[in-house]
């Protein structure tokens, strides 16, 4: 346990000893990773090796050189090219579908689960479950555990 | 050579559709022979399929350009192992992978399920079920997409493999990958035959399990390799980016995960019999869709999907099969009752409940955002696009309380837990991981989700570890072995139990590898000219300009680096002959145990030791923690697998007071 949290931490100490070659270039990265790549397949503006990547990321660097803010920028990309520049989805139209679908999804299935749960759950006897059961080398550790653990 | 794949296919084809009818008749009219014939045919369309891969290597191996498929994707500067790699590098070539290593798997399932036996009544369905499959793919094979298309005149040379596919992952990622899609219909196989016959309990869950678990680490070992191949090649720092092809190949793996734990409640408990079949129908379902997705790259747009040529065919294959498979399981719905009840919410059948919820939870959510874009298209012509925010939104959270549930989980007793059991298995674990997280807070981590995360991992590490020391201490005391050697007596004999703790600290592993470097990574670019230096972290490195080769049919240059003034890293860039558009990527890394250096040389202006050189440096923590989670992974499903030993002596020391399940 200490052992693993301490090898943990070793790897972490490096963390905030980050030496940030130029802040620009972060900012640049940081929008480019908002974009995507409208003439590649699944990759950011960031990552794409593709020509027309770099030209935006050169976009980037002037706007940002010039002062306007990530969102700005990301706006005037959404003007031009439609909300499907983002790699984000917009939290509305027709993208808000994307995330409501999850939450419909994960809603009906615990519905489902607490009516099973409560259909099910009737208090049974404790009688031995019979169902299939032998007595399997698990079993027998197992209850050499409940021996030891209960000193019984 | 042309030809004679050709007849063979077809052959295949003939035969798959003879065994499907004969198996159901024999069936239909009780005859031993028609059933025998039936299995003999599928016998047969092993070998034919086997024949016409070997001709496929066989016209790669010798530069037969006349198979336009050779000539697409080889060429003679190829080292042969590539050439051979080349035969599932392609649509045509893939899919006929597929259907191969599905005929091999099953053949080994004819001679593993030969002798007599209470699982022969499923056998003529299981082949029935299988040579369907093998019947659509060697359809396919055969008139749509065949690999063995002639061109008229050969040319002298091929146009060679993908850039991108020069790389040791890829003779190992894809195929992998592929064959863990295709080993899911064997345990589905064996769904249907359950439900064809009505015998539902629990003899199909047995023959299908070990099946299962063996498609299970298959696929999910092609997986973690997937992401080492991105990681290596892609160069882009990572080695998950969301994109469809991954997500398709990981929800089949995750509905499987759901299935492999949920029978354990019909096994046990005998509940949930017909949740398990839509389970594993799902799995099946989902490594169809993924085999065609990952083969043809669909879903970037709906137009795409239509132009396809196997698109339609997938489509109707797959709704069929939807259909039928949905039209058995209603049918035999009022026989699949369960056996008994949920006794209480705090059990181990409430957390395996939970566990599915989680593992189908994540799984349409992936699902969801993978097929939003052609939805959106469809529904309002306008473009989404659904990248890497949506997926670590969504699934992220899911993906921690599925962590949160591995330790709980697996420390429930069956039926009821009763206070003092919880504060006896929680109390270290939940202590340990508070003063974990107090630890990590004293050095410094105060980002809320990497304390969530690794709080997480340790808790579950907590509960692993003392499952481990309690029954090598309990076996001690019993047998009187030294503890060592009870620890290791203790996973031969329970193997499930104790192989299933390994799986679980190997997704531990990954999770941990997860976190962190998708907490602490550290990137910058620099251009350098000889001489300068870019520090980032604890690493200074220093460019000596670039260095370039001609090779036989490629072109590499590397950027000549030093780190910390001593180390030597090369990263490259290399140009094929062929693809001169299309330079690839071979990543600079320098991998430690706790973080990779991983250095992308993405441009240079000059040559020789006076080029300057654009790279793009990333430091990733705990990366390597997600390849160690990977062998893992393997090594603890193996031990799952591992045929149980023979009954020993010890059973009669049980005293038939102690009620069996009364708290095991």
């Amino acid at each position: 346990m200490r052992i693993a949290s301490l090898v943990l931490l070793l790897a972490m100490a490096f963390a905030p000893m980050a030496v940030h070659a130029d802040a620009l270039d972060d900012g640049v990265r940081r929008v480019a990773l908002q974009l995507q790549c409208p003439v590649c397949e699944g990759e950011t503006v960031a990552d794409s090796p593709s020509g027309l990547a770099a030209d935006m990321r050169a976009v980037i660097r002037t706007k940002l050189q010039a002062g306007e803010s990530d969102q700005q920028i990301l706006d005037e990309f959404v003007a031009s090219y439609g909300d499907g520049i983002l790699t984000e989805p917009p939290k509305h139209g027709i993208s808000l579908g994307v995330w409501v679908g999850p939450l419909i999804g994960l809603a009906l299935g615990a519905t489902v689960l607490t009516l099973l749960l409560r259909a099910w759950r009737r208090p049974a006897p404790l009688t031995p479950v019979s169902s299939g059961l032998t007595l399997e080398t698990d079993v027998v550790d197992e209850f050499h555990r409940f021996r030891e653990e209960y000193g019984r | 050579m042309a030809a004679l794949g050709q007849i063979c296919i077809v052959g295949a084809f003939g035969l798959a559709l003879y065994a499907i009818v004969s198996s159901l008749a024999g069936v239909r009219v009780r005859s031993r022979e028609l059933i025998l014939s039936g299995q003999n045919a599928a016998w047969g369309v092993t070998a034919l399929i086997t024949a016409a891969s070997l001709t496929l290597l066989i016209a790669l191996a010798v530069h037969d350009f006349s198979l336009r498929y050779v000539w697409e994707h080889s060429s003679r500067a190829m080292s042969m192992d590539l050439v051979l790699a080349a035969f599932y590098s392609g649509q045509q070539g893939s899919l006929l992978y597929w259907a191969w290593t599905l005929s091999i798997f099953s053949a080994i399932v004819l001679w593993q399920q030969r002798k007599p036996g209470p699982h022969r009544v499923f056998m003529p369905y299981v082949v029935a079920v299988l040579m369907v499959v093998e019947a659509f793919m060697t359809l396919l094979l055969g008139f749509v997409a065949t690999p063995f298309e002639a061109l008229p005149r050969p040319p002298q040379d091929g146009v060679g493999l993908n850039p991108l596919l020069y790389d040791a992952g890829m003779r190992i990622h894809p195929p992998m990958l592929l064959a863990g899609l295709m080993s899911w219909t064997i345990p589905f196989s064996f769904a249907i035959a359950a439900l064809a016959t009505g015998k539902l309990g629990n003899e199909w869950l047995a023959l299908s399990r070990r099946y299962a678990m063996v498609a299970w680490v298959i696929l999910g070992l092609g997986n973690v390799l997937g992401a080492w191949w991105a990681y290596h090649v892609l160069g882009w720092g990572g080695y998950w980016g969301w994109d469809p092809v991954e997500n398709v190949a990981i929800m089949p793996w995750l509905v499987g995960t759901a299935f492999i734990h949920s029978i354990q409640m019909q096994e046990r408990r005998g509940m949930l019999k017909a949740w398990n079949i839509v389970l594993i129908m799902v799995a099946f379902f989902l490594s169809i869709f993924g085999t065609f997705v990952v083969r043809s790259g669909i879903l970037a747009s709906v137009h795409a999907f239509a132009l396809s040529e196997i698109g339609p065919y997938f489509l109707t294959f797959l709704s069929l099969v939807i259909v039928g498979s949905l039209g058995l399981f209603f049918w035999r719905l009022p026989r699949l009752r369960a056996e008994n009840q949920i006794d209480s919410l705090l059990s181990r059948e409430s957390s395996f409940l939970i566990n599915n919820l989680l593992f189908l939870g994540i799984a349409f959510a992936i699902f969801w955002g993978t097929i939003y874009p052609l939805v959106a298209e469809a529904i309002a012509d306008q473009k989404v696009s659904v990248g890497p925010p949506y997926f670590k939104q969504v699934a992220g959270p899911l993906l921690g309380a599925m962590l949160l549930l591995m330790g709980i989980g697996p420390l429930m007793p069956w039926r009821r837990a009763s206070r003092e059991h919880l504060l006896h298995n929680f109390l270290v674990p939940v202590g340990g991981a508070v003063l974990g997280i107090a630890l990590l807070l004293v050095f410094g981590v105060i980002d809320p989700f990497a304390l969530l995360g690794f709080g997480l991992c340790l808790f579950v590490l907590g509960t692993i570890l003392q499952e481990f020391t309690r029954g090598a201490l309990a076996r001690h005391r019993a047998t009187g072995e030294n503890v060592v050697l009870a620890l290791g007596s203790l996973v031969r004999r329970n193997n499930r139990r104790y192989g299933g703790y390994l799986v679980h600290l190997a997704i531990l592993l990954i999770g941990a590898g997860a976190v962190g470097s998708q907490v602490y990574q550290l990137q910058t670019q620099a251009t350098l000219a000889p001489g300068q230096s870019v520090s980032l972290g604890a690493y200074t490195i220093t460019a000596q300009g670039v260095q370039t080769t001609q090779l036989s049919g490629v072109k590499v240059t590397d950027g000549l680096l030093t780190v910390n003034g001593t180390d030597e890293l090369r990263p490259e860039k290399q140009f094929f002959d062929n693809f001169p558009q299309q330079p690839s990527t071979k990543v600079g890394l320098r991998s430690t145990p706790f973080e990779d250096l991983y250095v992308v040389l993405s441009d240079w202006t000059g040559d020789g030791p006076t080029a300057q050189v654009s790279l793009a440096i990333f430091v990733n923590p705990l990366v390597s923690w997600i390849w160690a989670g990977g062998v893992l992974l393997l090594l603890g499903t193996l031990i799952t697998l591992w045929p149980a030993p023979a009954p020993s002596r010890q059973r009669a020391m049980i005293p038939s007071s102690i009620g069996v399940g009364a708290r095991a």
